[in-house]
Order: structure tokens, then sequence, then C-alpha cells
């Protein structure tokens, strides 16, 4: 388990998280945006059910979501 | 648990995932294996270690698994240090200590490391669908 973040942020002088650890590898962080987006915007499970797999996920992998 | 054979897989966009999702899902997986700081034959290694812990390819040399040849002494402590990182991330991500990210990240620097944690996790994520729905 990590004992504190892992990586820098690619923007001088911002505390590291999920996105600007990322933009490390831009062309990465556009593409999974792009998909991101794309899940979260429609499909046949409704987002009350993403949002509750996304947390139940969260907590079972001990991610503090 | 049995090994699925090649013909039997299935094309995702065959199970019916929408056009627009799998577009963009598969423009992602190739943004993690085509941004170019992480060696090709690494990331092929490290693909093969997963399926291979997933139980989707076969595990034919006595180590286990087959590996892509590595051309340089750099790029196979890379190698190393990769595949310890694949295997964890595969079935014990919490076991993933500091100093084997502070070992990739000297020797892939941060967008290497960036780019081959995402790609690792993705090629579990891509096995996982499989293993699931029977589809690549």
């Amino acid at each position: 388990m990590s004992t504190r973040p892992r990586l820098e942020s690619a923007i001088e002088g911002d505390p590291p998280n999920f996105s600007n650890v990322m933009l490390h590898s831009e062309k990465i962080l556009q593409k999974f945006t792009d998909l991101y987006a794309e899940f979260w915007r429609k499909s046949a499970v409704s987002l009350e059910i993403k949002e509750m797999t996304r947390i139940r996920n969260a907590r079972l992998t001990d991610c503090g979501y | 648990m049995s090994t699925p054979s090649r013909s039997d897989r299935i094309p995702l966009g065959e199970v019916q995932l929408p056009e627009n999702l799998l577009e963009k899902y598969q423009a992602f997986l190739r943004s993690t294996v085509d941004s170019n700081h992480v060696p090709l034959e690494i990331l092929l290694s490290c693909k093969t270690r997963i399926r291979q812990i997933h139980g989707l390819e076969e595990a034919e040399n006595i180590d286990g698994f087959d590996v892509p040849v590595i051309s340089s002494s750099a790029d196979e402590s890379t190698q190393k240090n990769a595949l310890v990182v694949a295997e964890k991330i595969t079935f014990d991500v919490h076991g993933i200590e500091d100093v084997e990210v502070d070992e990739l990240k000297r020797l892939l620097g941060e967008s290497g490391c960036v780019q081959l944690i995402t790609a690792l996790a993705f090629f579990d994520v891509e096995s996982r669908l499989e293993r699931v729905l029977g589809a690549f």
C-alpha cells in the first residue's frame, strides 16, 4: 500500500491528483477523458447503478473514493 | 477454469458495445501502448504475463511465461521491475511497494511510469472483460 504520493504532479507546485499525474502522458489522459465521458454520458445502465458500483468497487479496493 | 481457444474469442463490437464507446475504448487502449515512453517489448511481456495469470494464455517455458527478446541490459532491468508490478497489479495491488514504483520511475521517468501503470491496469481490465464476457 502506498505510504505517500508515488508520482509528482505534472503541474509544478500543485499537489498530485489523478488528473495532474496522468498529465505526464497527455495523450493517455486525453483518450481516457474521452472514454470516461462517453461511459458516463449514456448507456443501457442507469447512472444510479454505475455510481453504486463505483462506490462499492472503491470500498473493496480501499481507494478512499 | 478452462483457457478459451482463440477461435472462441469474440470481438467486443459483436457483443453490442455501443459504437462510440467501443471506438473510444479502443483509442484509449492504443494510447497506452503507443505513447512511446515505454519499450513495446516490455509492454508486450507484461501483457502476456497478465493474460497468463488470468488463464487466457498458456505458460510455455520453465519460468511460467514467455517474454519477448529485450535488446539492452537497461531494458532488461526495466522489464524485470515492470513484470513484478504487472503480477501484483493483477492479484495483489495493495502489495505494490513504494520502492518498486520508485525504481520504475528512475528507469522510465514520470511519463513512462504513468504509461506503464495505466497500460498494466488496462491489460488487467481487458483480461477480466475477456474472462467474463468471452469477448476481447
